[in-house]
């Protein structure tokens, strides 16, 4: 098993709007830059983060439906992003995959984070066997 | 799914939810939602996903402003953790079945914390999703 990734992207603030939007998440604290900007300004919805974290996988297996009808994740929110950050996601098969393997899945590292090395999200990801086949 | 979009939890005649009312075991949202294609599509264009219905769309109406509908959830909480576990694609077009019910409560370091188990299943009661969300309840 190979790493998948690295890929970025930056966070906007019009994505932030967007994904409240989609999403129902319009919180004030993602939403309202000027009511926000004594507090630093806004942050990123975490789902919304994760979300694009998802998608990398399924973007990144040879069979990403497979992921999208099997795969599973457990990750902790360590930092907030905010608008105009460069976040960066990588997978990479965890010390875990000698492991037997349940319901045939392999176990990815999964994190994100930003160009000043924080992590904004980190965990694993459950990716089926058939998703990382061809 | 135009539900989602509506911001329940922000209700200002509901009573508030504080950390001491809720009850473990108590289900917090049981909800049918219906999937239109054009809602999918918006979630997926917001993710920049290049496919819909996207891997965490269902996991995204499990947030409790978004979906406790009953209660007027305080802002400021934080997502402290997420499990979310696809066992067959979503599909639009079509009906679901969310619950979200209280797992546990405890604190660490003095911090109240909210574990919510959500449950996602199709017209068949057939299991599509399951996910805990942990949250840093606000005071």
């Amino acid at each position: 098993m190979k790493e998948l990734g690295p890929f970025s992207w930056t966070v906007t603030q019009q994505q932030i709007d967007g994904y409240a939007a989609a999403a129902g998440a319009n919180d004030p604290i993602h939403v309202d830059p000027v009511g926000r900007a004594r507090a630093g300004g806004t942050i990123a919805q975490g789902m919304l983060v994760l979300a694009v974290m998802a998608e990398f996988v399924a973007n990144s297996v040879p069979n990403g439906a497979a992921w999208r009808e099997g795969g599973s994740l457990d990750v902790r929110f360590r930092a907030p992003a905010r608008p105009g950050e460069r976040l960066t996601v990588r997978a990479a098969p965890s010390p875990q995959s000698d492991e037997p393997r349940p319901e045939g899945c392999a176990t990815y590292d999964l994190s994100c984070e930003n160009d000043a090395g924080v992590k904004i999200i980190a965990g694993t990801a459950r990716i089926p066997l058939a998703a990382l086949s061809t | 799914m135009s539900e989602a979009a509506s911001h329940p939890g922000d209700g200002g005649a509901l009573p508030e939810l504080t950390y001491d009312r809720i009850v473990v075991g108590e289900v917090y949202a049981d909800r049918e939602i219906e999937i239109s294609p054009a809602a999918a599509a918006s979630y997926a264009a917001s993710i920049g996903a290049k496919e819909s219905p996207a891997f965490l769309m269902a996991a995204s109406w499990t947030v409790p402003r978004v979906s406790f509908s009953k209660w007027r959830v305080p802002p400021g909480g934080i997502h402290a953790r997420q499990t979310w576990k696809s066992f067959r694609r979503i599909v639009p077009a079509t009906r679901v079945r969310l619950r979200t019910t209280a797992k546990e409560k405890f604190e660490a370091k003095s911090r109240p914390y909210v574990v919510f188990e959500s449950v996602l299943e199709d017209e068949a009661g057939e299991p599509l999703a399951r996910g805990e969300m942990t949250v840093l309840w606000p005071k």
